[in-house]
């Protein structure tokens, strides 16, 4: 037991734990604000678990939720926002997307 | 190695203290748009501190750069999912039916 | 206008170069990121990162084409950019002050404001500077009508937690308009 692995352990248990209890309760947008920062979690867990356990290996699991957690959570915003529905009082909604580069 | 080790230690607990606090954030603020605000210290220096400490440890070398693509990867792609998500609950607001989210922030 | 003046020829080639620097500058840039994350360099892994990277140029020229981004408006964010490391530890201040008294009962909901940006700075990235720090979020990003100040800018819609205005704001080309 090293001072990664206890690191992790701590952050998976008072990191991890209130994002998913987050996830567990409310209407849907709620839970994807739980799902969001359990991935930012994720990530710094794992990267603390491949060091506590020396395998440089592991560091390329956070590499990869680290590119494809955004990609998640939009496609899960564009299937609760609807599919771009224009509304009265509203830009449509291709205008809520960030713009430019 | 006094030093380094001393100075990785300083950053690991760093980044996590930011990282709890984050998630005690999203555990007790109220209401739909106050959460939003807890994803931010999270990757914005939480992650970043994290994988400074991992860089510092693993001394320089190509692995060490891998430990802040992963930081700046998470730290450039949070506040856009944050609007995207601050977006989404405008609009699952509107749904509902409440008066409009512009006007007065929902309770 | 002197397009219009000269011929199809001059674009066509102005847009033959733009695609020639785009598919250039992003194979570079992946090339090396890929050298970056592989553990072992070794003349196949050259091969392959140089074929990846690539396939991941075409990509993105294809991607710009159709989307057409715009570049710009970096100079005029440069002072909020520079007021952004100082502002994200005060607000962590701010978060957690809000934390604490949110445990003890007397908590605050925040408000949310409108934010009017002048039309030579660029939205995303102030949407995303602002969103970056835990002070404010961007909620919603819209242009602004022909009838409305700043003219031709952009309306921000934020959540903000305290009633102070970060530096960050205050350096932007803009100002509140709600």
């Amino acid at each position: 037991m090293n001072a990664w692995l206890i690191s992790a352990s701590v952050l998976l248990a008072a990191g991890m734990g209130p994002c998913l209890w987050r996830a567990c309760r409310g209407d849907p947008a709620q839970r994807l604000l739980g799902i969001t920062l359990g991935s930012a979690v994720a990530i710094a867990a794992s990267l603390l678990i491949a060091r506590g356990v020396e395998r440089t290996s592991y560091v390329d699991v956070a590499l990869v939720l680290a590119v494809l957690s955004p990609a998640g959570t939009l496609v899960f915003c564009r299937c609760l926002a609807g599919a771009g529905r224009p509304r009265a009082g509203n830009a449509p909604a291709g205008r809520g997307r960030t713009e430019g580069s | 190695m006094e030093a380094r080790h001393a100075v990785v230690l300083a950053l690991l607990f760093g980044g996590l203290a930011m990282l709890l606090l984050s998630a005690v954030a999203l555990l007790v603020l109220p209401g739909p748009y106050q959460r939003l605000h807890a994803l931010a210290p999270a990757t914005s220096l939480g992650l970043p501190l994290l994988c400074l400490a991992l860089a510092v440890d693993t001394g320089p070398g190509r692995s060490a750069v891998k430990f802040l693509v992963i930081a700046a990867l998470a730290a450039a792609s949070s506040p856009v999912v944050g609007i995207a998500i601050g977006r989404t609950i405008v609009e699952s607001t509107l749904e509902e039916g409440a008066s409009g989210a512009e006007s007065e922030p929902p309770a | 206008m002197a397009d219009l003046v000269h011929g199809g020829a001059a674009t066509a080639m102005q847009r033959g170069l733009a695609t020639a620097v785009s598919l250039l500058a992003w194979w570079a840039c992946l090339f090396v990121l890929y050298l970056m994350l592989i553990s072992s360099v070794t003349a196949a892994e050259l091969v392959l990162g140089a074929g990846g990277a690539l396939l991941g140029a075409v990509a993105a020229e294809a991607l710009r084409r159709v989307e057409e981004p715009r570049v710009g408006g970096v100079r005029a964010l440069l002072g909020a950019v520079a007021a952004f490391p100082l502002t994200l530890l005060r607000e962590i201040g701010t978060l957690t002050a809000a934390v604490v008294r949110e445990l003890r009962g007397a908590g605050d909901s925040g408000r949310i404001v409108r934010l009017g940006l002048e039309p030579g700075a660029s939205a995303a990235l102030t949407a995303a500077l602002l969103s970056a720090s835990p002070g404010a979020c961007v909620i919603d990003i819209r242009d602004l009508g022909p009838g409305q100040e700043p003219r031709g800018g952009t309306e921000l819609t934020l959540h903000v937690l305290g009633p102070e205005i970060s530096r960050v704001e205050r350096a932007l080309p803009g100002r509140r308009l709600s």
